[in-house]
């Protein structure tokens, strides 16, 4: 075995890959190389710092227990609710709205929820002021922000007891217009989550116009890049 | 299969899912560099585990069947979010002793045991952390979680001889990476 020979497979040496004939060759062409030895003690130091060195956390508390109470969650239902996983989403919008998106369309892809859905957006007259980012097919996305439409009701003079008996989300239109979130598993990505409340978002479902009902697809919260958020920021 | 002997296998499988936690967060501390985004990328991870529970094959390691779904929710969510970084050409880092060479004219320093070892916790942590993401990986895979070239090609979806070719160059630039440090830092010499 000559020197680039050699240096090729000291990776596998190291780790312990090479077959046996190699291996042995690798090691015989060490006796008489001090270079390729060097190399290799080169190497498997840096190996041996990275396992010795690299410094170890601990993972929080609260990840394992949330890990382990879903786990126990789905051994009594067989099956997992993803709300429960999403536990942190103030910290990091945009990572657990794509969690959300893809566990939407990885569902979709499996179980075909809406398979057999009657309504058809496209024979709903919409209103003239109906603001809407996009429409695709029988669903439509607007964007608004997440309320309590009973506090919001509450701050004009309703008799709302929110405290008493819970919030009821919804979302503020960019034209004023409030919706409510049907409550399904869907919907309780919103509701579970009082951070979003006054957050804004970008929301796509099946719209119930006469009820002013959303049965909700799914959502991502409008985050703005920084420079734009300040601009933002000073126009209001 | 019952829905009971399904739910045993499901608790073994839990149990033994629960201890790699610990591994599963450093590594996703070390993808994501941000705590919270780690926090949210195991959970994903357990969440899917869970999910697609039946399609884990009896045998292998769940340990790195773990690591895979973490590394595919970690491509597929966060990555696509974050600048694209630079592209270099990693082939071409010099080996080790070819970088001391041009400062000392000699090699004779690699020869002693214990120079990488006077390198302290946080700097190796961060020279990993600095490597690009295809070599991080591969390198935290092989040298910190001990899995085999097998198990890290089945992990990653790339051929063996990719693992290999990655994990050579993912150490030689960490030895440049810890190398500049130790220059700077005066723990070897240069002219």
């Amino acid at each position: 075995m000559n020197c680039i020979e050699c240096q090729e497979n000291i990776t596998p040496y190291i780790d312990n890959e090479l077959d046996g004939k190699t291996e042995k060759e690798v090691k015989s062409h060490f006796d008489i190389c001090e270079k390729c030895r060097n190399y290799y003690k080169a190497e498997s130091q840096i190996k041996l710092s990275v396992k010795n060195h690299f410094k170890k956390v601990s993972a929080p508390d609260d990840l394992k227990e949330n890990i382990t109470r879903s786990f126990d969650a789905s051994l009594n239902k067989n099956s997992v609710s993803r709300t429960r996983f999403l536990s942190s989403l103030q910290p990091f919008y945009g990572f657990a709205a794509a969690a959300v998106l893809l566990i939407a369309l990885v569902s979709i892809l499996m179980i075909k929820p809406w398979q057999g859905k009657t309504i058809e957006i496209s024979q709903i007259h919409l209103p003239d002021d109906f603001v809407y980012v996009s429409k695709n097919e029988n669903k439509i996305t607007i964007e608004g922000e997440v309320v309590c439409l009973c506090c919001e009701m509450h701050k004009k003079g309703a008799h709302a007891a929110c405290k008493k008996y819970g919030h009821t989300y919804g979302i503020k239109a960019d034209n004023g217009v409030y919706w409510t979130i049907m409550k399904n598993d869907k919907g309780a990505d919103i509701i579970d989550h009082k951070e979003l409340v006054g957050t804004r978002i970008r929301l796509t479902g099946w719209f119930y116009l006469d009820y002013n009902y959303i049965d909700l697809d799914r959502f991502e919260p409008v985050v703005y890049a920084r420079s734009n958020s300040n601009s933002l920021a000073l126009n209001e | 299969m019952s829905s009971k002997s399904g739910n045993n296998n499901r608790e073994k499988f839990g149990k033994e899912a629960s201890m790699h936690i610990d591994s599963l967060y450093n590594y996703s501390l070390s993808l994501t560099r941000n705590p919270d985004d780690a926090k949210d990328l195991v959970q994903e991870t357990f969440f899917k585990a869970y999910k697609f529970f039946h399609q884990f094959q009896e045998g292998t390691s769940i340990k790195a069947w773990l690591f895979r779904i973490l590394k595919n929710t970690f491509i597929n969510l966060y990555r696509k979010r974050v600048r694209e970084p630079e592209m270099v050409n990693y082939e071409n880092v010099e080996p080790f002793i070819d970088l001391l060479k041009d400062d000392k004219g000699d090699i004779s320093i690699v020869a002693e045991d214990n120079i990488l070892n006077k390198y302290l916790s946080d700097e190796i942590s961060s020279a990993i952390n600095n490597l690009p993401d295809d070599f991080k990986m591969v390198v935290l895979l092989s040298d910190l979680e001990g899995f085999s070239y097998k198990e890290i090609a089945d992990i990653m979806d790339c051929p063996i001889g990719t693992v290999r070719s990655r994990l050579a160059r993912g150490r030689r630039m960490l030895q440049k990476n810890l190398l500049d440090y130790a220059l700077n830092e005066g723990i070897i010499k240069g002219k």
